[in-house]
């Protein structure tokens, strides 16, 4: 079930990618990341079961935030990536602290249930959104410029994307583990963590390399 | 307490329209307003105890929203306004449908979020349309209602929050009937209505000398 809807959430991630850009153009692009920073911050704390194997519930949008990245560059050279990383980083920040503000304020008697779950999952727990925010961030930096690279080397975008994809998401996910989950959960976790999350993001990132090939051919 | 922090609450949201503006022009407006969007959307869950008066907590983001629309559509191009517009109903509608895909998902065994991110946007859905639809709808028939109102009212401020106010009334009551019919009792619902609606004009009008400092900071560029 969760990998249908998996499935689904991919698809319709990329469909939001490549509307955006055909509405917007290079700024639909931007205004995706500002859209996906935001919702990173609210699902990132959803840990769900994808084939019995534990995943975070953000990875769709976190992969595709490269994903746009590789588009960019693609697009306007690796020195986009900086506005990118700013947009980000920016909009990351602002949605957490917003977010936790929100949760302060006390419930009203009416609908209490409702104002209760909101207060308990808005007490968003800062080390898992610096792990995810550091590892992303750090990351699309790599990926850019090995994107870059390869795309002078090769001259091909399924393998530029998908090379630098495998490379990058190999050490995003080791960083986002260890530095979110280190000294919580235990080191065979730690690695299941590891791989599932590595997987998944492979196997999002080879679907996403269609937009890359759409965005390239609308040029 | 919680008054204070509802002002502090509506300072930084105003510092940041004004920051956006200074620093990025239209296009961290545009950032800024999907921002607004995300936060108006998941803050229109929690209904919160301000001293006696209950209301719900996305007033301030929504006042946002419709701040930035007005500092857009005076300063701005046409072009500029039907992006403002196509943004905003394609992230409303984005961040509604993610946030219903992510409560659908089957949590793992250890994960004591899910259950919170399912009771909110799933168990309470008719808020997620509720506050997607009037915010919709608010932006779209602003223009019409302000030039309507123009040629009547006296200072472009004024006629801002008369028209603001004007909408609000109809919004109100869509939100607060759509939302919690059959959740909480009529006279519940009618103290948040009303409640909401008043909260709503007296921040606009708090709002209203930032939107007038912004609109008249620089030359119109359409």
């Amino acid at each position: 079930m969760n990998l249908a809807i998996l499935f689904i959430e991919v698809i319709l991630v990329y469909l939001a990618i490549l509307l955006l850009y055909k509405f917007f153009k290079k700024e639909g692009l931007y205004i995706f990341a500002v859209l996906g920073s935001f919702i990173s911050t609210i699902l990132l704390y959803k840990t769900i079961d994808i084939l019995s194997y534990e995943s975070v519930l953000s990875i769709s949008i976190n992969t595709s935030l490269f994903i746009i990245a590789n588009m960019l560059v693609q697009k306007n050279g690796p020195d986009e990536i900086k506005k990118l990383i700013y947009i980000i980083l920016i909009s990351s920040v602002f949605a957490y602290i917003m977010l936790c503000f929100t949760s302060l304020f006390t419930s009203s008697e009416y609908n209490l249930g409702v104002n209760n779950a909101y207060d308990d999952l808005f007490s968003l727990d800062i080390r898992l959104f610096l792990a995810n925010l550091i590892s992303m961030l750090l990351m699309i930096i790599f990926n850019s410029r090995l994107y870059h690279m390869l795309r002078r080397i090769k001259n091909k975008i399924w393998i530029s994307n998908i090379l630098s994809l495998m490379i990058t998401s190999f050490i995003e996910s080791i960083i986002f583990v260890i530095l979110g989950y280190i000294g919580s959960v235990n080191l065979v976790n730690i690695l299941n963590l590891i791989i599932v999350r590595y997987v998944l993001k492979i196997f999002i990132s080879i679907i996403g390399t269609i937009d890359i090939y759409i965005e390239n051919k609308s040029n | 307490m919680d008054l204070l922090l509802f002002l502090i609450f509506m300072i930084i949201s105003m510092f940041s329209i004004f920051f956006v503006h200074k620093l990025f022009d239209k296009e961290g407006l545009l950032f800024l307003m999907i921002l607004m969007v995300g936060i108006n959307i998941v803050s229109s869950f929690k209904i919160i105890s301000l001293g006696i008066f209950n209301l719900n907590l996305n007033i301030i983001s929504y006042i946002s929203i419709i701040s930035i629309y007005y500092i857009i559509l005076e300063k701005y191009g046409k072009k500029d306004k039907y992006n403002f517009i196509k943004a905003l109903i394609f992230s409303s509608l984005f961040i509604s449908i993610m946030l219903i895909l992510g409560s659908i998902y089957e949590s793992s065994v250890d994960d004591v979020i899910g259950i919170n991110i399912r009771m909110l946007f799933l168990g309470n859905y008719r808020i997620l349309i509720a506050t997607v639809v009037t915010v919709i709808l608010d932006i779209v028939v602003t223009e019409s209602v302000y030039n309507f109102i123009k040629p009547i009212g006296s200072t472009d401020r004024i006629d801002r929050c008369l028209t603001s106010a004007l909408i609000m009334v109809i919004d109100s009551v869509i939100f607060s009937v759509v939302s919690y019919m059959g959740v909480l009792q009529i006279n519940a619902i009618s103290e948040l209505l009303f409640i909401n609606y008043l909260a709503r004009v007296l921040v606009m009008i708090i709002y209203s000398p930032l939107v007038e400092y912004i609109i008249k900071s620089k030359k119109v560029d359409v």
